[in-house]
């Protein structure tokens, strides 16, 4: 059993008389990169703000390292690392001197660590720039670098590959496996686009209107919500249809069949075709993306 | 803490707006010094050559011989004369000064000259222009010592026979006293009637001493009153240091003078510098974002406020402390430096004796008395900056406060408002008691000005400690 890192339990917030949040829990292990999922205005953002004591907490309990965020904020936030909403830093200073001051309210970050990191996200050529001249891109960089600066063992990112580009998001994607990995660190990242997520994450939570609406491994789900489709591609469409019969096969392009039939039929659907002369050029698993998975989960999301 | 601290100062050292604040008062410092350098000499005689010769080009427009114009015409005539040796021997010379004189001579010569009625005979002219040129030797001897033994011999004599008469009048004699007084010094300490700082000294002298007599010599005055007497004694005793100890300056606004009146002359960029520092530390961290990065570090909200507090009150005695060098050095390069050895002469009312202490010294003092007017109104600052998260009304309500306190002050004062005593703005300037002097408000004390911007100060900090403790971040 690995070691829980954050825990949440029932966290409800409510602001006048609306709940944003209605029992959340959550819980991240060491070594766990959790992607925790929902649309806009489902609470993420709102959830992160709570686990980080940056709002109050209507009712329920947040422990960090065994350390409850209300009762000891200080020792609960001193192995977190954070970006909240926008990599928000300081403009008119260089990336160097953000760093260097979030460096200074820590005991053990030398001017080394600081060099380390800072390449470690990539950053040397730039570092000495003001950060008002950084593109978004690099700003997500340098947030991540304060983020961990103080080899936080929680680290919480509230959508970090917002304005990436493919390649960004690709090494963003990396490094955070990385620390996960080597580190032991444990990862909370949020998002609403899921695809980025689901090739490095390995448990999921999806919340919906302030509701968590599923919590498992990121296999468990896609597995749950595959639909046993292939996707068979023919010469001969309408007569591939007919063979295979219009209750279970539906056409999606010019030459391509979308057919819903267990694994085990698939062997015997070929040999049909095959049988009856029709050229069969390939047959495909339609893999069920988390996209999908989301969708139907969180479909109907209300924003009130 | 510290890393807290250290990291504000580093923030507003590395902003912009510290440095162009800074640049335009250093800008405004010289601007000041150059101004006292080269407008300082003006004197009671405005003439220059360009007016004598504008009175000159007016009597053109008149006829002498029209019998209508002739008395017009030897009138400006006179002045003409008057004005043309006055600027003959220099506005600010001791010449100008004794020079009204003569001119009842010169009336009676350009009588003669011009009038067509013929009033003057030969034998007052000839004596009139005897009289003149005698006049004009002693002028030209620079020998102001004359004047004054003449003026001496005159007060003298008007001082005995004020003693043998019945009806002595106290306050004529009084004043005739004061300027025997002045007369002594001014042969005694070789002070001439030429425009100088000593003179001055010599003047306000005298003006003071009729204000004091008259405020002893009377038993209805209000505390309006009180308060001028008591400024009058204080000015009476320093300008009798300067006089009996020849302490002389080139012009009466020099390096020192700035430099004693330092929180005075600055006062506004001190303020709006502390002001825009403190009405934006917390403000700007909210709005731009950047609260949240220091939120999540493990220290308490209070400590991350208390720090951005300290840190306000470090750099506004750093911003003073550059001024008063920027002042000093500036001032030294413009104005010279030898003023500056002078050391601040103040009148103690306790002592009921002259002090004198090193200028740096006085500063200090006077900083001190300033301070918690400073530091109430960074406290404004800072509190709007925390609660109401606006960074621009929050650095504009200490600077309204601060201009409106005069008039606060002043209607309170008209209209006779007893309640504005327990407001803060008659209370938290604490110069009025320096030294023994008596507070602007009649009923003011010490202790009571303490205890009540001790309560405004406390109601400030706990409403902004309260606020930002419960402080929820939104969203961005």
């Amino acid at each position: 059993m690995p070691k829980e890192i954050l825990v949440c339990k029932n966290l409800h917030k409510q602001i006048g008389k609306k709940e944003i949040l209605k029992d959340v829990s959550l819980t991240v292990c060491e070594g766990d990169i959790l992607g925790f999922i929902g649309p806009n205005g489902a609470g993420k953002t709102t959830t992160i703000k709570l686990i980080l004591g940056l709002q109050h907490i209507s009712s329920g309990n947040v422990f960090i390292n065994g350390y409850d965020i209300q009762k000891n904020f200080e020792k609960a936030i001193r192995n977190v690392g954070a970006i909240v909403e926008n990599p928000d830093l300081y403009m008119y200073l260089s990336g160097y001197d953000n760093l260097k001051l979030i460096a200074n309210l820590y005991k053990n970050v030398t001017k080394s660590r600081i060099d380390e990191v800072v390449k470690l996200v990539g950053l040397e050529n730039r570092i000495h720039d003001k950060v008002s001249k950084y593109s978004l891109g690099m700003r997500q960089r340098l947030g991540v670098a304060q983020a961990i600066l103080h080899k936080p063992n929680l680290l919480i990112l509230d959508e970090p590959t917002n304005g990436l580009d493919p390649e960004g998001i690709k090494s963003m994607r990396e490094l955070l496996s990385k620390l996960a990995r080597e580190e032991n660190m444990a990862i909370l990242i949020s998002s609403h686009n899921l695809s980025e997520l689901e090739s490095f994450c390995n448990k999921v939570s999806i919340i919906k209107n302030g509701i968590i609406v599923e919590t498992s491994d990121l296999e468990k789900v896609k597995k749950e919500f595959s639909n046993h489709c292939y996707i068979f591609e023919v010469n001969n469409l309408k007569e591939a249809i007919s063979y295979i019969g219009d209750d279970i096969a539906i056409p999606l392009t010019d030459s391509k069949i979308k057919v819903s039939v267990d694994k085990e039929h698939v062997p015997d659907l070929i040999k049909k075709l095959i049988l009856r002369d029709i050229k069969l050029y390939s047959v495909v698993e339609d893999v069920s993306t988390l996209e999908d998975a989301f969708l139907r989960k969180t479909g109907g999301n209300i924003i009130d | 803490m510290i890393n807290l601290m250290r990291n504000e100062l580093i923030k507003i050292l590395k902003k912009k707006s510290t440095y162009i604040i800074l640049f335009i008062t250093i800008g405004i410092i010289i601007l000041f010094n150059f101004m006292f350098c080269y407008s300082s000499q003006s004197s009671s005689f405005g003439y220059t050559d360009e007016d004598v010769a504008e009175y000159e080009e007016l009597l053109n427009d008149y006829d002498v011989n029209n019998p209508e114009e002739n008395s017009i015409y030897i009138d400006i005539k006179s002045k003409a004369d008057m004005m043309k040796l006055i600027v003959h021997y220099g506005v600010n010379s001791w010449q100008a000064y004794v020079i009204s004189d003569i001119s009842q001579f010169l009336e009676v010569m350009n009588e003669y000259e011009y009038s067509i009625d013929q009033t003057v005979s030969e034998k007052e002219y000839q004596e009139a222009k005897q009289n003149y040129s005698d006049f004009i030797q002693k002028l030209d001897s620079d020998d102001w010592q004359y004047f004054v033994t003449s003026e001496l011999e005159e007060v003298n004599n008007q001082i005995a026979l004020q003693e043998n008469s019945n009806t002595t009048d106290d306050s004529y004699l009084n004043s005739l006293n004061v300027e025997k007084q002045i007369l002594e010094w001014r042969l005694d300490k070789n002070i001439s009637y030429a425009s100088s700082f000593l003179n001055d000294c010599l003047h306000r002298y005298e003006s003071n001493a009729e204000v004091i007599f008259n405020y002893e010599h009377s038993d209805e005055h209000d505390y309006s009153d009180t308060l001028n007497y008591y400024n009058c004694i204080e000015a009476l005793n320093t300008c009798k240091y300067y006089i009996e100890n020849e302490i002389n300056f080139i012009r009466s606004n020099d390096n020192r003078s700035i430099l004693l009146e330092l929180l005075d002359n600055y006062e506004l960029f001190i303020l709006i510098f502390f002001v825009m520092i403190a009405g934006s530390i917390v403000s700007d961290e909210f709005n731009k974002g950047t609260i949240k990065l220091l939120l999540v570090r493990p220290y308490r909200r209070s400590k991350i406020l208390l720090s951005k507090f300290l840190v306000c009150i470090i750099s506004m005695l750093l911003f003073i402390a550059i001024v008063g060098v920027a002042q000093f050095i500036i001032g030294g390069f413009i104005q010279g430096f030898e003023s500056t050895t002078v050391p601040a002469v103040v009148y103690n009312f306790n002592t009921q004796q002259i002090e004198t202490m090193p200028i740096i010294l006085y500063i200090l003092i006077t900083l001190l008395a300033k301070l918690p007017m400073y530091i109430l109104l960074m406290t404004l600052a800072f509190a709007c900056s925390t609660v109401l998260n606006h960074t621009a009304v929050s650095i504009v309500i200490p600077l309204l406060g601060y201009m409106g306190t005069s008039i606060i002050n002043e209607l309170a004062l008209a209209f006779d408002i007893k309640a504005i005593l327990y407001f803060v703005t008659p209370n938290w300037d604490f110069t009025q008691y320096l030294f023994g002097h008596i507070p602007n408000f009649e009923g003011l004390q010490p202790i009571f000005s303490i205890g009540i911007c001790l309560i405004y100060f406390a109601i400030m900090l706990v409403t902004m400690f309260t606020v930002f403790q419960k402080r929820n971040i939104k969203n961005i």
